[in-house]
């Protein structure tokens, strides 16, 4: 057998008192796809961390080709050829996609940076692994599937032997995360190495050699993958079998909640347009499934609806109230809307804060937490309390900052705050994404069971997600509303191309598009 | 096993040790910081051949080895740490003053006006004169922080030119209508009336009443941040705006209200000056308190309690570099490398992650 390329032996991180990773033993072998699965908060990025140079574990060792290495820096990762992907983003907002993926090590000549080579250089990089981009593009003028492949190319940039993915897919679309499971297979057939981290244990089955499952900081399997099915992973990682609940979809709505009429929204400064003339409505009793590929208007929606963003043209009503131009945040919030954004770093949470105030916000300007000008710490931290353990955020240090808490307790978190306090109007942006199989069923129903006294809007690029939870569904296309149909009469097939702006969904009436 | 089906004394427990270890890391920094520049310092010093323990005990001796020492201590400690809590609120919108120096000198001006310029009884005269000088303060902080929130400027650049101009004005208005006809070298307002001074409460020196207020203030307003709604929103504001905002906070207000609260402690620290050491306005009276106000600030580490200790020490390097200088012949700038290098190491603060592997890796083998 060759020398495995890398080896871990014993290897533990520490946070505190708290065991993140307790003696880990991994082998990966030259040339294979390697996933790792366990459950939110298992150590799987701490590992994968550890490995890229981020942490200096407390025990253990790293062998790479059969040799012990001190990893100190990401920078000593890479010249060992580690290169990896993080579950968060780690781009420079205000630079292009070009100056993000060279950032470590730009083109230049007698000390100028060659913007030019860089550029054709991002271009043919995304273009031979199939990650488009627009290479001229600011991240922050970028949506999150489009920021996710930046991140991509800049590991591949460096040309790494191995590379490590951080649940590269959970911001992708269907037909990205296909893409991308292709090239992460040329890219091992050409020799290299890949690690990766995954909830979605299908990806797993098609692509990997083997996996190892890990639970509570340990490894607790592995194996080769032909030799397991998705149900034994799933036991290995959660303990028992899981069973996705058949469900009802609801016909009986009621009330009007939010109505767009004939809304559009042209993009800042740039004067493209980012919605067309939008009209829907939600009602309470359903849940309205928005499909579409990143970036056809989806976010402006939440937006508008949420009042981060002001229609350029039409009307939004909320509960029959015209809330226009004015709208903010904070009235939208009044008038029952809660929100979990696409993007829990940037925008749901205070990363820097404690997990206490993060879960408060919302909460703390009326009775039981405020006491007039006052926070009653002990309602405040009650509450807290509750959202963590009804919705099994773990480890439950209340006091503990949020940036301590891994990706998938992260989103537990946001989903348990937004929907406490019984709003009215969930806006719900990729409610699953980065949380395990388990967890994921559990927001599922908490989605559902709110139906029957409000309306949900569920935007999600899992079409799976769309087809399962909605009782109607609007497919989005260049800011337009493609479709509008019901579950039963699309099949995900059908809803990828539309998806994609074929027009001819069999069974599924066109409306909505006035223009 | 929840905490509520617990006893209630061992819930306090819990509260207790939680607060201890709060507590402690919190320390953590500033005291690793100060060890560490001591050291620094202590190696500067064995190499120009000086015991560095006689400079520390001068050092000691000087600020609180008397009664004057002490009260010397207490009277620089008094703007150290409203200038720490100044800034220390503005980090905490995510704000950055640095006209603080500008706001202190409004304060300084309208403090003395009103001590020189009004007539009111003897108890409530010094009152209304800081509360003017910090409502000075406050107006000046005003105007960068409206203009950050409505047409984006930076509050850095703006709340520091307009240092400039209170200076400007407040030295035009003193030299055109307030000044004392007997100064000649030094421009400086007349006199203000007897019942405007801050006595001293100390035998000797010039301690005032001010260091009540300085420190009551700071544990007024870490009360304030960490247990208001309007403090935990200015928080939230600074931990992450885009996160505050989506949550419906106004953090444009939030801002204002930080940067003013900030201006209205610099300008009481202008009054305090002028009505309790100077007793009138003087022309640059300031010795630079804005800027040791950052220092303090970073060696309290973001807390705002944490003001009062880091305050105090500041102001015992202050006091007692005036020992070193008389009786071991050293230049006072000792303490300024001291001071340096300890905020050196504050900011320094993956050491702190460096110590915590090292001992980690102690303990694990
Ligand atoms: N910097 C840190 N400080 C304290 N605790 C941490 C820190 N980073 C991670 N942890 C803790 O270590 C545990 C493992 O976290 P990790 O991010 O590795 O989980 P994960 O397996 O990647 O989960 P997910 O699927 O949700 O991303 C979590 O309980 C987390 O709270
Ligand atoms: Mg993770």
């Amino acid at each position: 057998m060759p020398t495995p390329i890398i080896q871990l032996i014993g290897v533990t991180k520490r946070f505190g008192s708290f065991v993140a990773n307790q003696a880990i033993d991994l082998t990966i072998e030259a040339g294979s796809i390697h996933a790792i699965v366990g459950e939110n908060g298992a150590g799987k990025s701490t590992l994968m961390k550890t490995l890229a140079g981020l942490h200096m574990p407390e025990e253990g060792r790293i062998l790479l080709r059969g040799e012990e290495v001190m990893l100190r820096n990401p920078e000593a990762a890479m010249r060992h050829g580690i290169g990896m992907v993080h579950q968060h983003f780690s781009l420079i907002d205000s630079l292009t996609v070009t100056e993000n993926v060279v950032l470590s090590n730009p083109p230049q000549r007698a000390g100028l940076f060659l913007k030019r080579d860089a550029e054709r250089q991002v271009k043919e990089l995304a273009e031979k692994y199939g990650l488009a981009v627009d290479p001229r593009r600011r991240i922050l003028e970028c949506r999150v599937g489009v920021q996710q492949r930046a991140e991509i190319l800049k590991a591949l940039y460096r040309n790494p032997e191995v590379l490590i993915l951080d649940e590269p897919t959970a911001v992708l679309t269907p037909q990205e995360a296909t893409t991308l499971m292709e090239n992460l297979r040329t890219l091992r057939d050409r020799g290299k190495t890949i690690i990766f981290i995954t909830h979605k244990l299908q990806e797993v089955m098609s692509i990997a050699d083997r996996v190892t499952v890990m639970r509570a900081g340990r490894v607790v399997m592995e194996t080769e993958t032909a030799r397991t099915s998705p149900n034994a992973l799933a036991v290995a990682m959660v303990g028992h079998e899981l069973f996705a609940k058949p469900r009802q979809v609801q016909r009986e709505v009621g009330q009007t909640l939010v109505e767009l009429d004939g809304v559009s929204c042209y993009s800042d400064g740039l004067g493209s347009t980012r919605l067309d003339n939008v009209s829907m409505s939600l009602r309470i009793g359903e849940v309205l499934g928005v499909a579409g590929v990143e970036g056809n208007g989806q976010s402006e929606l939440v937006e508008i609806i949420t009042g981060l963003r002001h229609p350029s043209a039409g009307a939004l009503r909320i509960k029959g109230v015209n809330v226009g131009r004015s709208s903010s945040p904070a009235e939208m919030r009044r008038l029952g809307v809660a929100h979990v954004p696409e993007n829990r770093i940037s925008t749901g949470l205070a990363t820097t804060a404690s997990l206490l105030d993060n879960l408060v916000m919302g909460a703390h300007r009326s009775a039981p937490v405020s006491r007039g000008v006052w926070i009653d710490q002990g309602a405040a931290r009650n509450r807290a309390k509750t959202l963590i353990r009804e919705f099994d955020v773990r480890p439950g240090d209340i006091d503990a900052d949020a940036e301590s808490l891994s990706g998938g307790n992260m989103q537990k978190a946001i989903v348990a705050r937004e929907l406490s306090g019984d709003p009215e109007i969930i806006v719900v942006a990729h409610p699953t994404r980065g949380v395990d199989i388990g967890a994921a069923e559990f927001i599922y129903d908490q989605l559902l069971s709110r139906r029957q006294k409000a309306g949900v809007l569920l935007v999600s690029s899992d079409l799976d997600e769309i087809l399962r939870l909605s009782d109607r569904i609007v497919v989005m296309y260049q800011g337009r509303v493609m479709v509008e149909a019901l579950p039963e009469d699309l099949t995900a097939e059908t809803l990828g191309l539309l998806m994609a702006g074929m027009q001819a969904g069999k069974g599924a009436p066109r409306v909505g598009d006035k223009a | 096993m929840t905490v509520q089906s617990q006893m209630g004394n061992l819930a306090a427990e819990a509260r207790a040790r939680r607060s201890l270890a709060r507590a402690w890391n919190a320390l953590q920094m500033p005291v690793i910081a100060t060890v560490a520049g001591l050291f620094v310092t202590s190696v500067l010093l064995v190499c120009i051949e000086v015991n560095p323990l006689d400079v520390y005990a001068a050092l000691l001796r000087g600020a609180l080895g008397s009664l004057f020492g002490i009260s010397s201590t207490l009277r620089w400690a008094t703007p150290l740490i409203l200038a720490g809590l100044a800034v220390s609120i503005g980090f905490k919108a995510g704000l950055f003053n640095a006209g603080l120096s500008g706001q202190i000198y409004a304060g300084g001006f309208v403090g003395s006006l009103i001590g020189f310029g009004v007539t009111l009884p003897w108890g409530l005269h010094p009152v209304a004169a800081i509360l003017g000088g910090g409502l000075a303060g406050a107006t000046w902080a005003f105007i960068p922080a409206i203009m950050r929130r409505y047409l984006g400027a930076s509050e850095i650049v703006t709340s520091l030119m307009l240092w400039y101009v209170a200076i400007g004005i407040a030295d035009f208005l003193v030299r055109q209508f307030f000044r004392d006809p007997t100064s000649a070298a030094f421009l400086m307002s007349v006199k203000v009336a007897p019942s405007a001074v801050l006595p001293s409460i100390f035998p000797v020196g010039n301690v005032s009443v001010m260091i009540f207020v300085s420190i009551g203030a700071a544990i007024l307003l870490a009360h304030f941040m960490a247990r208001s709604v309007a403090g935990y929103e200015i928080r939230m504001t600074g931990a992450n705006p885009a996160f505050a905002h989506y949550s419906g906070v106004p953090i444009g207000r939030r801002m204002v209200l930080a940067f003013c609260l900030s201006g209205f402690l610099a300008g009481m620290i202008g009054a305090s000056e002028s009505i309790g050491i100077n007793q009138r306005f003087v022309s640059q009276f300031d010795p630079g308190f804005g800027f040791d106000g950052f220092l303090v600030a970073l060696l309290a580490n973001g807390s705002i309690a944490g003001c009062i200790p880091a305050g105090l020490f500041l102001g015992i390097l202050k006091a007692g570099g005036s020992e070193i200088e008389r009786t071991l012949g050293l230049s006072k700038s000792i303490i300024w490398i001291l001071q340096g290098s300890i905020i050196l190491f504050v900011s320094a603060n993956r050491l702190r992650g460096y110590l915590a592997w090292f001992i980690g890796r102690l303990r694990g083998r």
